[in-house]
């Protein structure tokens, strides 16, 4: 907050260079900011805003297309980074006096630098990229951004549509891991992960699936209560079925002993749940359908009662759901009426 | 290795009640440059910040005390020729924009104020070949659009001027291995996106094609021990958050997985007791990036119970654009379309499961439970989305003195600090 006072009142500082004052711009007449026939509030712009963003009205209005103008739209973003139009009349600019783009690449590069998360700059910088045809400084900028911060949602962005756009996909499996190695978890790694795997080798190679499988274990073991690498574990075999994947559930219930976490359990219920819904034959379960069910109903017990509390509406829902789908022969135990899953209509 | 996650701690002494009058306070205090500069600063996204201001006022029964013509005077000055409307006067249009200048007439009920057939006509012409909307004419696609163009459609009545099977297949292309959604096909879940698709496809009558229960668990995950929420894994707790988290529960029929009473907790200890004003989580200050006071006051209104779906919700406005969500949730029809405008028997037509290009990845895991639970929850949704609408991009941006600015409520509403358990001032417990 310091920083941006700072910064405001350098802007506002006493000696103003004012357009206003310039030779060159007197042929100009500023256009004051109009909020409306009657304002809705009364403004009271700081004397440099006013001064860039009067002529920059004058500016469009006279739809001027010249260097000065250009020059002026660097001021008015420097000030307002967030200003769509600013940014369109740019590149209207940029075009109609057939700027060298290469110039503008270092200047977006400078601005994203100092302010990462505004989706104009990303844009307009996938606009210059696009004109040029070259994607060539793409992986490593957005790599440095992402070194400041690894989950910049906009870096991603920008970073999934020059790989998927360029096909750059050669390397990103290992930048990826890079970043794990760094914050295994990360999240938009992880998503970066499934991203680059689907549009390459893809999932339904049984050899991929065993390779990422044991790499999350991996991670797991390294770092327990990490919701990504469930998330991703989960996400990638859903499809086919948690309980298809062999050694896996006596893996997770090894696990279970030395590295727990509510997410584990979450996995652990997921694969029950599954066994029940496809009816996998017991000697591989090396228990009945009754035995799976207790052990599914007795991990939301404890989660609801001890190990993710906050939750406990939702693992209640999921146990009595189960209890309704499956628990025909099962004696209730200490089953909780059945509830719908929606919201109670009463007010809380 | 240590279960380290991130998270705030919220100490004893942080605020436990809603500080209404130092919110006043912080307020009544705007005439300082700092504050001007930031309202200057965003007036880039002007149209929006009325929005919610007027929002903030309906939702409070102070309304009537806004200057009605002068708004839509400002909105008839935004309108351009395309039909799209700007931020403010000298701006260009905006999907996001035309979206708020919708909402604001619709407040209003005064759509005629523009032309609403041009409007259509510039929402139209911002669909991509793929079903994707653009932001405007420079390209930009993001599910946000594809939210804002059916939020605006829905409220003309005109749904049926676009493909709405092509923008559905768009919206699930970008659904997630987690279950959630991102801006585009393969981006990374995020709350704020995911509150978009499923506004969105509460508004085309698609949410059975989400898995309500995978989602809704992406979205009770977001809860962390201090009970705040944040917007994607392993990310700190923040405010704003909340509301894109909430809202989705809400429309998908989940709301009641969040611990509401941690997370009341959490957005009263974001308060700050010296200057007012709502920081973006406890013990940060109360900073330039801060979040729509609208948000803030929904937020607090669904904790404190006070709004079943449709309780904070003002019925003037449902009524008039003939948002009957509730009423087709009761009929227990299957396809599950909550289209808004025009009555049932001559809205657009019903929604049915578009042929998806591609494989829909997750199976429902209880599909009769799922059906009528999503019929529920569309309805809130499109309640939610006509109400609030919110508009992605002010997730960072100061807008808490706009609104401020146009509440002339320290003069009218009481001072003292109000539990949350107590209703809010009587006028807006009407609504």
């Amino acid at each position: 907050r310091a920083e941006e006072e700072a910064v405001f009142s350098r802007r506002n500082a006493a000696v103003c260079f004012c357009f206003r004052d310039r030779k060159e711009w007197a042929d100009l007449e500023p256009v004051p900011q109009d909020d409306g026939p009657n304002p809705v509030v009364k403004i009271a712009y700081s004397e440099k805003f006013s001064d860039v963003y009067d002529y920059f009205r004058a500016l469009l209005k006279k739809d001027e297309r010249s260097e000065r103008a250009f020059a002026l739209t660097a001021e008015a973003i420097e000030l307002n980074a967030a200003n769509y139009t600013v940014w369109h009349y740019r590149r209207v600019l940029l075009q109609a006096l057939s700027k060298d783009l290469r110039e503008e690449m270092r200047y977006i590069t400078n601005i994203i630098e100092e302010q990462p998360k505004n989706y104009q700059v990303w844009h307009h910088r996938r606009m210059v990229v696009e004109w040029l045809g070259d994607p060539s400084e793409e992986l490593e900028f957005i790599a440095q951004i992402l070194s400041q911060d690894a989950k910049n949602y906009h870096a991603w962005q920008h970073r999934q549509w020059v790989i998927q756009e360029y096909k750059l996909w050669d390397k990103e499996l290992a930048f990826v891991e890079s970043l794990l190695e760094d914050d295994v978890r990360n999240n938009s790694a992880w998503n970066q992960r499934h991203f680059v795997i689907s549009h390459t080798t893809g999932f339904s190679e049984p050899a991929v699936v065993e390779r990422e499988t044991q790499y999350c274990l991996n991670q797991i073991r390294k770092a327990p209560h990490n919701e990504s690498v469930w998330n991703y574990l989960k996400g990638m075999l859903q499809d086919r079925g948690l309980s298809s994947q062999p050694g896996l559930l006596e893996k997770v219930l090894e696990l279970k002993e030395t590295h727990c976490s509510p997410y584990l359990l979450a996995f652990l219920f997921d694969c029950y749940e599954d066994a029940l819904e496809n009816g996998v034959p017991k000697d591989s379960l090396d228990q009945g359908c009754q035995e799976t069910l207790e052990k599914a109903l007795e991990i939301c017990k404890l989660l609801a009662q001890e190990k993710d509390t906050i939750r406990k509406e939702y693992w209640q829902f999921l146990g009595r759901s189960l209890q309704d789908r499956y628990g025909g022969e099962v004696s209730p135990g200490d089953a909780t009426p059945t509830a719908p899953a929606s919201e109670p209509q009463q007010i809380s | 290795m240590s279960a380290q996650l991130k998270d705030v701690i919220i100490k004893p002494d942080a605020p436990s009640w809603l500080l209404l009058d130092k919110h006043a306070d912080y307020i009544a205090a705007y005439g300082s440059k700092k504050d001007d500069y930031e309202y200057t600063l965003s007036e880039y996204l002007r149209m929006s910040g009325i929005y919610w201001g007027l929002t903030v006022m309906d939702l409070m029964g102070q309304l009537p005390r806004m200057s009605r013509q002068e708004i839509i005077d400002f909105i008839k000055a935004c309108q351009h020729e395309c039909g799209g409307v700007s931020a403010s006067i000298g701006h260009d249009p905006h999907l996001l924009y035309t979206l708020s200048a919708i909402q604001i007439l619709c407040l209003y009920d005064s759509l005629d104020a523009i032309d609403v057939d041009k409007v259509v006509e510039y929402v139209k012409g911002l669909q991509q070949e793929d079903g994707s909307f653009a932001g405007d004419k420079w390209g930009e696609i993001d599910t946000r659009f594809s939210f804002c163009a059916v939020a605006t459609l829905a409220l003309l009545g005109k749904m049926d001027s676009i493909n709405v099977d092509k923008a559905v297949e768009f919206v699930l292309s970008c659904m997630n291995f987690d279950g959630g959604f991102g801006c585009r096909p393969g981006s990374e879940s995020h709350a704020g996106q995911i509150y978009c698709c499923t506004g969105f496809l509460s508004l085309t009558g698609q949410l059975h094609q989400l898995n309500a229960d995978l989602l809704g668990w992406w979205l009770c995950e977001r809860q962390l021990p201090s009970g705040g929420l944040n917007g994607r894994p392993e990310k700190l707790p923040d405010v704003c958050y909340s509301w894109w988290v909430l809202a989705s529960l809400k429309i998908i029929g989940r709301i009641h997985w969040i611990d509401k009473a941690k997370l009341r907790r959490f957005i009263l200890a974001c308060q700050d007791e010296e200057t007012g004003g709502f920081a973006d989580r406890p013990g940060d200050v109360v900073r330039r990036v801060l979040k729509s006071r609208a948000q803030i006051f929904l937020q607090c209104s669904e904790c404190s119970g006070l709004s079943s779906a449709g309780g904070s919700f003002p019925h003037s406005v449902r009524d008039r654009r003939s948002l009957s969500p509730r009423r087709r949730a009761d009929q227990g029809s299957k396809s599950g379309s909550v289209h808004a405008g025009g009555r049932p028997a001559e809205g657009p037509p019903a929604a049915r499961p578009p042929q998806l290009a591609h494989h829909h990845p997750h199976k429902h895991r209880y599909p009769h439970i799922n059906s009528p639970q999503l019929e529920a929850g569309s309805g809130s949704g499109l309640i939610s989305v006509s109400l609030f609408g919110l508009n992605p991009s002010s997730a960072h941006v100061s807008i808490q003195r706009i609104v401020f600015q146009l509440l002339k409520f320290k003069h009218n509403l009481k001072t003292h600090s109000l539990h949350l358990n107590a209703s809010l001032p009587s006028a807006a417990a009407k609504n």
